[in-house]
C-alpha cells in the first residue's frame, strides 16, 4: 500500500503550485474582512477534494490496470485512496491555520486564540473527511468524467443529513445551545471515524465488483 | 519441459464476443507468441490470465497455482502494456520508488542498471520521453523485480526497427535462464518469427494453433495456382486457402510434401503473417 500512497503524493506534488495558490487566493479575500478562520473549512474542503484528481490521473494512465498486476490488492487500492484523502484533508486544514494566523497577525486586530483556532482546524478536518469519504465510493462507481457532479453530490449528502438531523431533533425540542454544539462537536471524531469506515466498507464492495 | 503457465479452456463472454476454450502451456525456458488480428481475443486472455477480467470458466496456473489463490505470484510475473501506466509527471527515480515499495523482490541496481542500459536519465519526466523511451521504461520496472515470468502485450507496436531489436535482445537474454517464459501476444510477426519458440493463434475467440514456430518454418508452405490447378489439390492437402485477383494461395502443412506432388504448380515458405492472412481472410475447406 505504501508505494500506491507514494504514487498519489508523487502525482499531486505538481499541483502544489496551484494549491498553494489558492490558499493565496482565500488569503486575499478573507484576511482584510477579518473572516481569517472561516479560510481553514475553505481550504480543508478544496485539499481534500483533491482526491477526485489523483483518480484523473490514475484513469488517464490506465493505472488500476497495472496496479492490478502488482502485488497488491483491490483493498488496498482503496485503502490508499482514504490515507492518501486524510494527508490531503489534515494538510488542508493546516494551510488554513498558517492563513488563520497570518491573518491575525497582520490585522492586529484579535490575539491568536490557539483553542478556536485548533478546534476550527479540528472540525475543518472532520468535515473534509466526511465530505471526501463520500466521494470516494462516487467515483468509484461513477467514474471520473462525472466528478463535477460528484463533487457536489459529496457536499450535498451529507450535508443534507446532517440538516435533516438537526431539524428532527429541534421537531423533538431539543435546543442547540453553545454547550450542546460542543458536545457534538466533541464526537465529531467518532462521527467522522464511523462515517469514515462505512464509506470505506461501500468503496471496497463497488471497487470488488467493477472490471478494470 | 516443466511447465511455467498453464492455461486450460477459459471462457469469457460478452455481448457480440466470446472466448471459447482457450487453451495452451509455456514451458519453462521458452518465448510463446500469441498472435491474431485485432478483436480476435488476445488482450482478453492476457487480462484473464492475469486475473484482472474474471473468466467464466476454465482455470489458469502458475507453476501449478491459480493467481487469485495465491497473490505472491505476482512478485514472479513482470507486465509490460502497450503503453506506459505512470502518470507523465512521473520520472524514472519516482516510479522506482514507488515499485520498490510495491515488490518485495525489488532490486534497485537492477533497475538503475536497466536505465543506463537504455540512455534513460533517472529525473526526466515521462512525458519528456519518446515512445520506444517509454517502452523501455517499463520493461526496466518489469524486469527489476526479478520476474520469472515477462508477459507482454504489444509491448513493442508502435517502435522503429531499432529499438525494436534492441528490446528484442533484452528479451532473448532474459530467457537465457531457463527457469525464465515470455509470453508475448504481437501484430508485428516479424518479430515473433526472431524470438519466439511456440506461437498461438487466436482467432474470433478460438485457439486455431498452439505451435513450435519451426514447425511452421519449415513445414507449413503456400500454394500458388490458378483456379484449375486448385482443383488439382487434394482436400487434405489444403488447411486453408486465399482467392487473389490472379491466384489462389493454399496453405499446406507440408510443402516439401506439396512440392513433390504439384511439381507444376509454385510452392513458397510462409511466413507467419502469411499463415495468418489466410486464415483470417481466406477460407476453409468443409
Amino acid at each position: 500500500m505504501k508505494s500506491l500512497i507514494l504514487k498519489d503524493l508523487y502525482n499531486i506534488g505538481h499541483n502544489v503550485k496551484s494549491l498553494a495558490f489558492s490558499v493565496l487566493i482565500l488569503a486575499c479575500g478573507f484576511i482584510p474582512t477579518g473572516n481569517g478562520q472561516e479560510c481553514v473549512y475553505i481550504s480543508t474542503t478544496i485539499f481534500t477534494m483533491m482526491i477526485i484528481t489523483t483518480f484523473n490521473f490514475d484513469e488517464n494512465c490506465k493505472w488500476n490496470h497495472y496496479a492490478m498486476v502488482m502485488p497488491v490488492s483491490k483493498k488496498d487500492i482503496v485503502a490508499s485512496k482514504y490515507v492518501v484523502m486524510l494527508i490531503f484533508a489534515a494538510a488542508g486544514a493546516a494551510a488554513g491555520i498558517l492563513v488563520d494566523i497570518v491573518g491575525a497577525l497582520l490585522t492586529k486586530s484579535a490575539d491568536i486564540n490557539k483553542e478556536t483556532m485548533l478546534a476550527n482546524a479540528a472540525a475543518a478536518f472532520f468535515v473534509g473527511i466526511v465530505f471526501g469519504s463520500m466521494a470516494i465510493p462516487l467515483v468509484l462507481r461513477f467514474g471520473t468524467e462525472k466528478s463535477r457532479l460528484l463533487m457536489f453530490v459529496s457536499f450535498l449528502v451529507p450535508s443534507a443529513l446532517i440538516f435533516g438531523i438537526c431539524k428532527l431533533l429541534s421537531i423533538a425540542g431539543v435546543e442547540f445551545t453553545d454547550a450542546l454544539i460542543i458536545r457534538l462537536l466533541c464526537f465529531s471524531p467518532l462521527l467522522a471515524a464511523v462515517w469514515l469506515y462505512a464509506m470505506f466498507r461501500i468503496s471496497c464492495a463497488v471497487f470488488e465488483r467493477r472490471e478494470i | 519441459m516443466e511447465t511455467l503457465l498453464k492455461v486450460e479452456n477459459i471462457c469469457k463472454e460478452y455481448s457480440g464476443f466470446k472466448l471459447d476454450n482457450v487453451s495452451f502451456t509455456i514451458p519453462k525456458g521458452t518465448i510463446m507468441g500469441l498472435v491474431g488480428e485485432n478483436g480476435a481475443g488476445k488482450s482478453t486472455t492476457i487480462n484473464i490470465i492475469l486475473d484482472i477480467i474474471k473468466k467464466d470458466s476454465g482455470t489458469v496456473t502458475f507453476w501449478g497455482k491459480e493467481l487469485s489463490s495465491d497473490k505472491s505470484i505476482k512478485e514472479d510475473i513482470g507486465v509490460v502494456f502497450d503503453e506506459i501506466n505512470f502518470h507523465e509527471t512521473l520520472t524514472p527515480e519516482k516510479v522506482g520508488k514507488i515499485c520498490a515499495g510495491a515488490y518485495k523482490q525489488w532490486n534497485d541496481s537492477t533497475y538503475k542498471d536497466y536505465l543506463k542500459r537504455f540512455g534513460l536519465s533517472a529525473d526526466m519526466e515521462i512525458k519528456t520521453l519518446s515512445k520506444g523511451m517509454k517502452m523501455k521504461l517499463s520493461i526496466a520496472v518489469a524486469l527489476s523485480h526479478d520476474p520469472k515470468l515477462l508477459i507482454l502485450d504489444e509491448a513493442t507496436s508502435g517502435l522503429d526497427p531499432v529499438m525494436r531489436d534492441d528490446i528484442l535482445d533484452v528479451f532473448l537474454e532474459f530467457v537465457q535462464d531457463e527457469e525464465h517464459s515470455i509470453i508475448m501476444s504481437s501484430h508485428i510477426t516479424t518479430d515473433l518469427e526472431k524470438i519466439a519458440d511456440n506461437i498461438t493463434f487466436i482467432h474470433k475467440g478460438n485457439v486455431f494453433f498452439s505451435k513450435p514456430k519451426d514447425e511452421l518454418r519449415y513445414n507449413y508452405g503456400i500454394i500458388r495456382c490458378g483456379e484449375s490447378d486448385f482443383k488439382k489439390i487434394s482436400k487434405e492437402d489444403i488447411l486453408a486457402y486465399r482467392r487473389e485477383e490472379y491466384q489462389l494461395s493454399v496453405l499446406t502443412s507440408d510443402k516439401k510434401a506439396a512440392k513433390r506432388k504439384y511439381r507444376n504448380m509454385v510452392v513458397d515458405d510462409a511466413t507467419i503473417d502469411d499463415i495468418l492472412l489466410i486464415y483470417v481472410k481466406g477460407e476453409q475447406i468443409k
